[in-house]
């Protein structure tokens, strides 16, 4: 009997060791977790440290990193292998965590990580093809000695920061989340650039489109999705000159009836009015007498920061700007000669063919009136805390087919269609980048440009010669005018792309007579371009309004350009709301209605974040704009230009008759409608109408921590602006990095992104500049010569040392 | 008793400290109470003492300095009110497991020596 009680304690012992160690649910192993001398209490302030020395593996010399007050570190290697090497040691350091969960991501890994419920998203990423794609893109890579040279040492880089790390050095993620990080290779970089080409060409409202186009014909459809949208002015000045004879297409085929499940897959796509914005103004136009550029590229945001400042110098280059943690280079800054941008292209380059499986057990499909045999490729998916799970991808010679028929797919999929996508070619785009960082002048530009695939973009440049130039830039497939706007017959030649569009031929523009170049995501020309390239891009307001300021300023700084990013101007509420005015008598309107009507008709149409106006104004629209388009209850709806388009144009179009009832509904009836119910609906929301709409506090934006963990984001952020502003805020978006370079003779550059340097929660640099991000402010960037230069906002320098 | 307990401390943050298993408070209070102490409540006590005291005061002082913002987030992530929170919870945890340790170690004791003091 003696032993009964210390069994007991002993027992005990044993479940309170297994239940303190084990994960339960989403909870972190509390042993480990609360561990002050190894948990999370150790993921502090002390990640800022900013040592004298370092002991690096794989240098081949000493490399030289002054630190700015914003920790920002300017790199200066004695070779190229030293600056990829110690750009890669030193993103680790601050961003190891979030460049290995994003990679995870795009390889379709996350269940590892998470367990069973990110399986779906995890098979979706299989049946892209994105590690396929990786795998065929670092072929590309490692073919070009500069591209392999800066792959392999940044990669060796990240691995002697990996090495360093224990269980206590891990980032705070790797201990909530239960894993540690594994060695990098050169095939995550890859990854993590499918990852960017798949977020910013990686969707397709081809289903929604081809079921719209089938319940409402061809003729409606023209009419409703035109090619060129209305008020757009493009971003190659209308007027320029192709100066090409351009390759013939095969003309256009019969419009294919589907067969395939399109399963509900009508929903309103991603809104490509999220919202770039880059810019370049000639000497002509700037005080300096020389070009001025700006770039503000606006994505889904997420702490850690998207961006990582740095500064990267070694012979033969010395360039600044916002690297893209996991890939080496600078994306979007700026040289000692020239300075470039990026936004996104929204050019067409992703279609989904139709399959034809030939026999039951889908070996083979059919293809010019012969079969094809089908590829398989397996998939292992390990899932944290269950078996792994075996995938079978079928490749077709236009791609994966993403699911089969009688597969739920995840997300917008069609089922039963194989995905055609230049993001799958083996293409080398950092090749591009590392070329921009070393370019000096429009030759180098336009050369670096020549490799460029996917996702396609906007480059805009200026260099201090005085040139400004923008190319609408990437791989785009010859197709006959509206090709790929709805599914493709994948068994008939006749759909296939026809090659691609020649590089020289792709939009661009140089030194144009208006003095400046400009995009704001919208279509890159006009209808005398000779190729088709899509159709589905922003709508006109950005762009408008850009170009409408641009081309009225003069004697421009860079200040002017700073607040150009800022501009909160609504071009669509400018435009429709004397329209909606003058249909809401104030007769029948309540006391509090009225003011807020007056309030409307004062209004600038400028999204203040203190402003109640556009609350309003955007409920009544948006209800309108339902109530209109209550022909599509499922559908791709009309987009706003084209609304407004028939509310200035055809006031009395029957379109505006609402389907569901007995009599005929008017425009009228439509507005006074639509501002009753959000009126009521934001008085349900916001309590009476006050200053509890105010457009910050009732709209309101988030940065939500990169794994969506509670507590590592920011909420309750009160911004302007909004999407078809340029300050194209959202509630989960904005501008990613804002950047302005003036290309004078000492180049000047500020520039800003909403966090910090540091990938680290406890860190007081992980989310900085959020504040100053919000408010507007951008800070100078520290762009130094030489590795010893003085500088009063040099805060500490570091040499990393080589060791044997 | 105030040496075992101060003996465990020592020993525990030497382990902490050069090693980073957290699951030393539930072996050296074990292991001290299993050699030198058979009275269960004794046991506890020291091992409740070394751990709770260890794990709560470096928590303290960790709140108080480098990891105060790493401790604002982690309680926005848990949900609770203050970061002070999670420096009670740690302490607890300590406490607890420690003291659950030295327990054990004096049971484990006492049942080893009945025989001999029964003897006597």
């Amino acid at each position: 009997m003696r032993w009964v009680v210390p069994t007991v304690y002993v027992a005990a012992l044993v479940v309170a060791f297994v239940a303190l160690n084990g994960r339960w649910g989403q909870t972190p192993p509390l042993g480990p977790f609360l561990n002050p001398f190894a948990g999370f209490w150790q993921s502090n302030a002390q990640v800022d440290a900013l040592p004298e020395q370092l002991d690096v593996p794989g240098l081949q010399a000493p490399v030289q990193v002054a630190w700015d007050t914003r920790h920002v570190p300017h790199i200066f290697a004695e070779n190229d292998h030293d600056l990829y090497l110690a750009q890669g040691y030193l993103t680790a350091r601050h961003r190891l965590w979030q460049m290995e969960f994003q990679t995870h991501a795009a390889a379709g890994r996350i269940s590892e990580i998470v367990g069973p419920g990110a399986l779906s998203y995890d098979r979706s990423r299989r049946r892209m093809g994105m590690v396929w794609a990786a795998e065929r893109s670092l072929e590309a890579v490692l073919a070009d000695s500069l591209t392999r040279v800066a792959m392999e040492a940044y990669a060796e880089g990240v691995n002697a920061w990996v090495d360093q790390l224990d269980a206590t050095t891990l980032p705070l993620e790797y201990k909530i989340l239960g894993y540690e990080p594994e060695p990098w290779t050169p095939l995550k970089t890859t990854l993590l650039l499918k990852y960017m080409a798949e977020t910013l060409s990686g969707g397709s409202n081809e289903p929604a489109m081809t079921e719209a186009r089938s319940l409402h014909g061809d003729s409606l459809m023209q009419a409703l999705f035109p090619y060129q949208a209305p008020f757009v002015d493009p971003i190659i000045p209308p007027g320029t000159e192709w100066a090409f004879e351009p390759v013939p297409v095969a003309p256009q085929q019969a419009l294919l009836d589907p067969l395939i499940g399109l399963n509900g897959l009508s929903g309103t796509p991603a809104d490509p009015n999220i919202g770039s914005n880059n810019w370049a103004v000639g000497g002509s136009k700037a005080v300096t007498g020389r070009p001025i550029l700006a770039n503000d590229p606006h994505l889904t945001l997420n702490l850690p920061s998207i961006w990582y400042e740095m500064q990267l110098h070694a012979p033969g280059t010395n360039t600044y700007g916002a690297t893209l943690p996991g890939a080496p280079g600078i994306i979007i800054g700026f040289n000692e000669h020239v300075a470039w941008g990026v936004t996104n292209g929204g050019s067409d380059v992703f279609d989904w063919y139709q399959i034809t499986f030939a026999d039951a057990a889908r070996t083979t499909y059919d293809y010019d009136g012969a079969t094809r045999p089908v590829e398989t490729r397996i998939e292992t998916i390990q899932v944290r805390g269950e078996a792994t799970v075996v995938d079978t991808v079928r490749y077709t010679h236009h791609g994966p087919v993403a699911y089969l028929p009688s597969e739920t797919p995840y997300g917008r999929m069609p089922t039963g269609a194989a995905l055609r996508w230049t993001a799958h070619d083996p293409t080398n785009e950092l090749r591009t980048f590392l070329r921009l960082n070393r370019a000096t002048d429009y030759d180098d530009y336009v050369e670096a440009l020549t490799t460029y695939a996917a996702p396609a973009q906007n480059f805009v440049y200026a260099d201090q010669a005085g040139t400004i130039a923008l190319w609408h830039n990437g791989a785009f497939p010859l197709r006959w005018k509206g090709q790929g706007r709805y599914l493709s017959d994948g068994a008939d030649p006749a759909y296939e792309w026809q090659g691609f569009i020649p590089h020289a031929h792709n939009p661009h523009v140089r030194d144009p007579e208006r003095g400046f170049v400009s995009s704001a995501n919208q279509p890159p020309t006009d209808d005398t371009y000779p190729y088709y390239l899509g159709w589905d891009y922003a709508s006109y307001e950005r762009g408008a309004r850009l170009n409408d300021r641009l081309a009225v300023m003069e004697a421009i700084t860079p200040r002017d350009m700073m607040a150009l990013q800022l501009d909160d101007r609504y071009l669509h509420a400018e435009r429709a709301l004397p329209a909606l005015l003058a249909r809401l008598p104030e007769d029948g309107l309540s006391a509090d209605q009225r003011t807020a009507r007056a309030d409307l008709a004062a209004w600038d149409a400028h999204y203040r974040a203190q402003a109640t106006a556009p609350i309003l104004f955007d409920a009544w629209w948006s209800t309108l704009w339902r109530l209109t388009w209550d022909e599509f209850p499922d559908g791709p709806r009309p987009w706003y230009d084209v609304t407004l388009r028939l509310v200035l144009e055809e006031p009395t179009s029957p379109l505006f008759d609402d389907q569901t009832t007995n009599g005929p509904e008017t425009l009228d009836d439509l507005v006074q409608q639509a501002f009753e119910t959000a009126f009521s609906q934001l008085e349900d929301r916001h309590g009476p109408y006050g200053e509890a709409w105010a457009w910050g506090q009732a709209r309101g934006t988030r940065i939500d921590h990169l794994a969506q963990i509670p507590g590592l984001g920011r909420t309750d952020l009160r911004t302007s602006g909004r999407s078809g502003t340029l300050n194209a805020m959202g509630r989960t978006s904005g501008a990613s990095w804002r950047m302005v370079v003036s290309l004078e003779e000492e180049v000047r550059a500020w520039g800003i992104y909403p966090g910090g340097q540091s990938g680290h929660p406890g860190s007081a640099f992980y989310d900085l500049a959020v504040d100053d991000w919000m408010a507007g402010t951008m800070y100078p960037l520290l762009f130094l010569r030489a590795p010893d230069q003085a500088s009063a906002e040099v805060m500490a320098r570091t040499v990393l040392r080589q060791t044997p | 008793m105030l040496i075992g307990i101060l003996l465990c401390l020592l020993l525990l943050a030497v382990l902490h400290l050069t090693t980073s298993f957290w699951g030393w408070i539930l072996i050296v209070p074990f292991a001290y109470t299993v050699v030198r102490e058979h009275r269960v409540g004794r046991g506890l006590a020291i091992g409740a003492a070394s751990g709770g005291l260890l794990w709560l005061g470096m928590a303290l002082y960790l709140l108080m300095g480098d990891a105060a913002l790493v401790t604002d987030r982690v309680a926005a992530m848990a949900g609770v009110e203050t970061p002070a929170v999670l420096a009670a919870v740690t302490g607890v945890i300590g406490l607890l497991g420690a003291g659950l340790s030295g327990g054990a170690g004096a049971a484990v004791r006492s049942a080893l020596t009945h025989r001999r003091r029964s003897r006597r």
